[in-house]
């Protein structure tokens, strides 16, 4: 029996979509999976799904990561029901050109990295590095303005701790998907 | 959260990733920046407490009163609900704390569906079946609705997690009411007790009994105390002092104060003293504990009010505090173990009767003390709340006052803390005054003094043990109160233990039960010795609409517990179709797990020295 949480400021301002992006740990292919939340942090859905990638030394690596992280990112978004107003995603994971190059996505795209990443933001990207977090957030688009909802959204998931944890979360549902999978044989 | 849209999942990992996707503890604790709405944040200890509740399954939570204990427990759900790590808890508490409990659910948790359970079995049949998160429900009422079987209300469902507040009233392992507590089936245990250690050691094992994993709900067997246990008692007991985490907390006086009584009330106290110390004397080897014991009563009930005269010093006494208090806009919690007109809470009222005072007492429906409590709160012209020891003594928060009587006194001192400690708590601005009452001259004096004597001797044990000092007061002391030596076999026997009654043959120990009801407003009828089939007696009442209730009353005044056969034969012995007919087996040694398990299948109420205690207070006007 489900219970909702309290409709608050934070949650009118929109969702926001968290995409991952794991490679096997045989090296075969890429699990994916698309966790949409509240600004307070409730779940509201989590889409997974996975591609094998070619065994041959035609591909180079970088464009096989490319190429998955595409494949992924264009059939979860097509098999999520919800409208995220904002989509993030770990820049290590994620390249700049595959949200708001390959996919065209009309909502602006967030790849975050936490300070210790190699991680740069691409030429045309705008970084903003928040204070206090040790993240750094490299925009497809000019960053949210003040007074704008994503910027609300965005500020409100920085306050709660809630930026980078997402991700750990939706790492987590892949593996239980995996566990069960497992089981199923 | 939608997760259903993918083909083929099943209930199974669908639940998982609810759990797996859940918010992280963190976000969710009451304080800044929970992403959960809180009507305030905890303190720090506080915060400590919901922490440890979330991350382990069995908890004793033992923090001093008024520290928190409901809120914490009540946070702790509220998070597990959410991160659906439960779907289900049951919240076992004394009749006087449900309403409490109701308050704080909607304020800390309001989003939570809470079904209480209460009222006729129909009613309650309904409750259990609605889609709740959490199920309130007395200690008295699980005992009725425990059964064996899997498909009772409380054993339907495995609990996510069983919250038993006052845990303390499980501290017999024999009663019907702790076997049923330790076979709920649960995954989580909570047990919250401001008195972890009331009486002795055994009290906490029963506790710890409950505190074991039991997701199949099967029988708990009897543990021993022992190193092991004491080490498993440190890990889940989690005790805070309120001195260590409220040090801002107003400061509690206690004065005693001693009180000469009137020439007419000594006159009657001295008349009863002598005469009731004349008689102890020509019972000779006769004497019991218990002809002591009522004496002591009737001179504490003279030093209350004078019985010709209705004068009474104390009274006088609370008056004239009372008109200075009221000047300072101050209220006061007056506290005495009697309820009736004529030496108890009743007659305290008439004293202080122009201060506007209210009455808390046992007799009241839920609904009429929920309302005597909001109308003392919101209406200052009630300057007094005059309250029952046992009724009023547990739970309730009145800050309110500032100001604590105890118009007579309990023995044992842990009750009369529990009973000062509904002003002196959280949520409490001003310093907390307590006065105690002693009549110079009387047994009351003698008494107390008597007990800070044997309080000392114990004040270099362990926080934790707090003894039951009546216990403590033996044969010697209560005979040597008239300057009486107690014969050899009372002397050998514990003040108030099952040997007292043990000393009496059967035929007077069944009298001594027919007068109890009688007092308690039956009309009881002994059966033939012959020919009792397994009842001794059959009392009667009718209330104020009519109704009549019967009661088939056997008495086993044995050294041993009753066991599965005398349940039986008293089954048998009921009329059938009596729709207020209901079987009362009385055995001051206890009963067996077998005799418990089936007289609580069967509606058959089990009365054992602890009950037998509070209904022989309650028969001598007490509560």
């Amino acid at each position: 029996m489900g219970i909702p949480f309290r409709a608050s400021e934070a949650s009118a301002d929109g969702l926001a979509a968290f995409l991952r992006v794991i490679p096997f740990p045989e090296g075969t292919g890429y699990d994916g999976a698309l966790f949409v939340m509240s600004g307070n942090g409730e779940p509201v859905e989590f889409c997974f799904s996975s591609v094998e990638t070619p065994r041959t030394a035609l591909w180079r690596k970088k464009d096989l990561v490319r190429r998955a992280a595409v494949e992924l990112a264009r059939s979860l978004m097509n098999a999520c029901r919800s409208s995220p107003v904002l989509v993030l995603a770990r820049a290590e994971e994620v390249g700049p050109d595959v949200l708001s190059g390959a996919l065209e996505l009309s909502i602006p795209v967030c790849r975050v990295a936490r300070a210790l990443d190699l991680s740069t933001a691409a030429p045309d990207e705008h970084e903003e590095i928040p204070a206090g977090d040790g993240l750094h957030l490299f925009w497809s688009v000019e960053p949210p303005g003040h007074g704008e909802a994503t910027r609300r959204l965005i500020d409100g998931l920085l306050t709660s701790g809630l930026l980078a944890e997402p991700f750990d979360r939706a790492e987590a549902g892949l593996r239980e998907v995996r566990s069960v999978e497992t089981q199923q044989g | 959260m939608d997760t259903a849209h993918v083909t083929g999942m099943s209930p199974p990992l669908r639940d998982r990733l609810r759990a797996a996707l859940a918010p992280p503890i963190a976000t969710l604790l009451p304080r800044p920046g929970s992403i959960l709405e809180w009507p305030s944040s905890l303190l720090p200890f506080q915060l400590d407490g919901v922490r440890v509740l979330l991350s382990q399954a069995e908890v004793l939570l033992a923090d001093d009163m008024g520290l928190g204990k409901t809120v914490q427990a009540i946070a702790a759900l509220r998070i597990l609900l959410h991160r659906n790590e439960v779907e289900s808890a049951l919240v076992v508490a004394p009749a006087s704390l449900i309403h409490q409990w109701r308050q704080e659910l909607s304020r800390w948790a309001p989003e939570l569906r809470v079904s209480t359970v209460a009222g006729t079995p129909e009613q309650r049949g309904f409750a259990w079946s609605v889609a709740a998160h959490v199920f309130l429900i007395t200690y008295e009422t699980l005992r009725s609705d425990f059964a064996p079987y899997a498909n009772c209300g409380p054993r339907r469902r495995t609990w996510g997690a069983v919250i038993l507040d006052e845990a303390q009233k499980i501290k017999n392992r024999n009663t019907g009411v702790s076997t049923s507590c330790k076979m709920l089936p649960r995954h989580r245990s909570w047990a919250l007790t401001g008195t972890p250690l009331e009486n002795k050691v055994d009290d906490l094992v029963s506790i710890l009994e409950f505190l074991q994993p039991n997701p199949g709900g099967e029988p708990v067997a009897p543990l021993h105390f022992d190193p092991t246990l004491a080490e498993r008692h440190r890990d889940l007991q989690l005790r805070r002092r309120k001195k260590d985490v409220l040090p801002e907390l107003p400061p509690k006086t206690v004065i005693r104060v001693l009180l000469d009584l009137s020439e007419e009330q000594m006159r009657s106290y001295r008349w009863a003293e002598e005469d009731g110390v004349l008689e102890l004397r020509q019972r000779g080897e006769t004497i019991q504990l218990t002809h002591v014991l009522q004496l002591i009563t009737r001179l504490k009930q003279i030093c209350n009010f004078c019985p010709e005269t209705g004068v009474s010093a104390k009274v006088n006494d609370l008056r004239s505090r009372l008109a200075v208090l009221a000047s300072e806009d101050h209220r006061v919690l007056v506290f005495s173990q009697y309820t009736d007109d004529v030496f108890g809470v009743r007659a305290i009222e008439r004293g202080i009767s122009r201060h506007g005072p209210l009455m808390f007492t046992g007799d009241l429906s839920q609904e009429e003390r929920k309302a005597r409590i909001a109308q003392f709160k919101r209406d200052k012209r009630h300057r007094a709340l005059i309250l029952s020891l046992r009724a009023g003594g547990q739970g309730l928060n009145l800050q309110e006052a500032s100001y604590v009587v105890h118009f007579d006194r309990w023995w044992n001192p842990a009750i009369e803390r529990q009973a000062e400690d509904r002003s002196h708590r959280m949520g409490q601005t001003m310093p907390v005054t307590v006065y105690t009452y002693t009549c110079v001259g009387t047994i009351e004096e003698r008494i107390a003094d008597l007990l800070e004597e044997k309080q000392k001797l114990f004040d270099v044990l362990i926080d934790e043990v707090s003894l039951d000092l009546d216990r403590l007061l033996t044969a010697e002391d209560l005979f040597g109160l008239f300057g009486l030596v107690p014969p050899a076999s009372a002397a050998r026997a514990s003040p108030r233990g099952a040997q007292a009654f043990g000393e009496i043959t059967g035929g007077e120990f069944e009298e001594h039960m027919a007068e109890m009801f009688r007092r308690l407003g039956f009309t009881v009828d002994l059966t033939p010795a012959s020919r009792d089939g397994g009842v001794d007696a059959i009392a009667r009442r009718t209330d104020v609409v009519g109704i009549e209730t019967t009661l088939y009353i056997q008495c086993k005044n044995h050294a041993a517990p009753a066991g599965v056969e005398a349940v039986r034969a008293l089954i048998g012995a009921v009329p059938p179709g009596d729709a207020g007919a209901r079987a009362i087996l009385i055995c001051p040694a206890g009963f067996s797990a077998d005799a418990v398990a089936l007289a609580g299948e069967r509606g058959v109420q089990l009365v054992d020295e602890k009950a037998l205690r509070v209904l022989a207070s309650q028969a001598s006007g007490g509560d």
